[in-house]
């Protein structure tokens, strides 16, 4: 049976709860669920950070992201992946990406998540705008 | 029977787009008076620097940014159609 690539993709202002994905994307034959969290964290390239205003274009992040990750997955032969990204003002320890991965082994459900992430970094239209006591700074 | 003549575009036409500037570009080239229509035949490469003309503070970075037109990424060569959405995108750090 021919496998079938189809991620869940979202993109969100709303907080990330990655569980539903868990539940929905843990299979019988899967023997890994992974999931990552990308969190704010409290400082950037030596400067303190307090909170990041994620921005995205929107006609086109849901779309480069589906790419992205159905590259990863053909790659890997995962079959089963959810993409949450979240939008707007985040502070620090908030989540602005979920991923869930579920694969038959762990080794190709972590390779496809590592590849997944450092791909999206270079092609899906989101940015950062940090704010901090030393002012803002555009993520670049 | 009337011969109805055939429009040809010609190098003096001239088309309207629309522009999104995102990311820092959404600060840096808000507001900036751009012309209301372009030559027909314009290239990706040409309108960077015709954008970096009129914005000489951010030209290095309009000159090296992404651009998608239509929400699908282009190269320089792209040549731009009548009614296209152009998009300026600064180097993306999402995740």
């Amino acid at each position: 049976m021919s496998k079938k690539y189809e991620p869940i993709i979202q993109i969100t202002s709303e907080k990330i709860d990655v569980s539903e994905h868990v539940a929905a994307l843990t299979k019988p034959d899967c023997g890994a669920v992974l999931t990552f969290l990308g969190v704010v964290r409290d400082h950037g390239d030596g400067h303190a950070v307090e909170a990041i205003d994620y921005s995205c274009y929107e006609e086109m992040a849901a779309k480069e992201l589906a790419k992205v990750a159905r590259v990863s997955m053909m790659k890997h032969g995962v079959e089963h992946v959810a993409v949450v990204h979240r939008v707007g003002l985040l502070n620090v320890g908030d989540a602005s990406l979920g991923l869930v991965v579920a694969s038959p082994h762990r080794v190709e459900g972590f390779a496809c998540a590592q590849m997944l992430i450092d791909e999206m970094k270079k092609t899906v239209p989101i940015w950062k705008k940090e704010f901090g006591p030393d002012g803002t700074n555009w993520v670049e | 029977m009337p011969i109805e003549a055939k429009r040809v575009p010609q190098y003096y036409d001239a088309m309207k787009l629309n522009f999104r500037f995102l990311g820092r570009f959404s600060e840096d080239l808000a507001g900036i008076a751009l012309p209301e229509e372009f030559t027909e035949g314009l290239d990706v490469k040409a309108l960077r620097c015709l954008v970096a003309d009129i914005v000489p503070s951010s030209a290095p970075r309009i000159q090296s940014c992404m651009i998608a037109v239509n929400t699908e990424y282009v190269d320089n060569n792209h040549v731009l159609e009548p009614g296209d959405e152009v998009a300026f995108l600064p180097p993306v750090s999402g995740g």
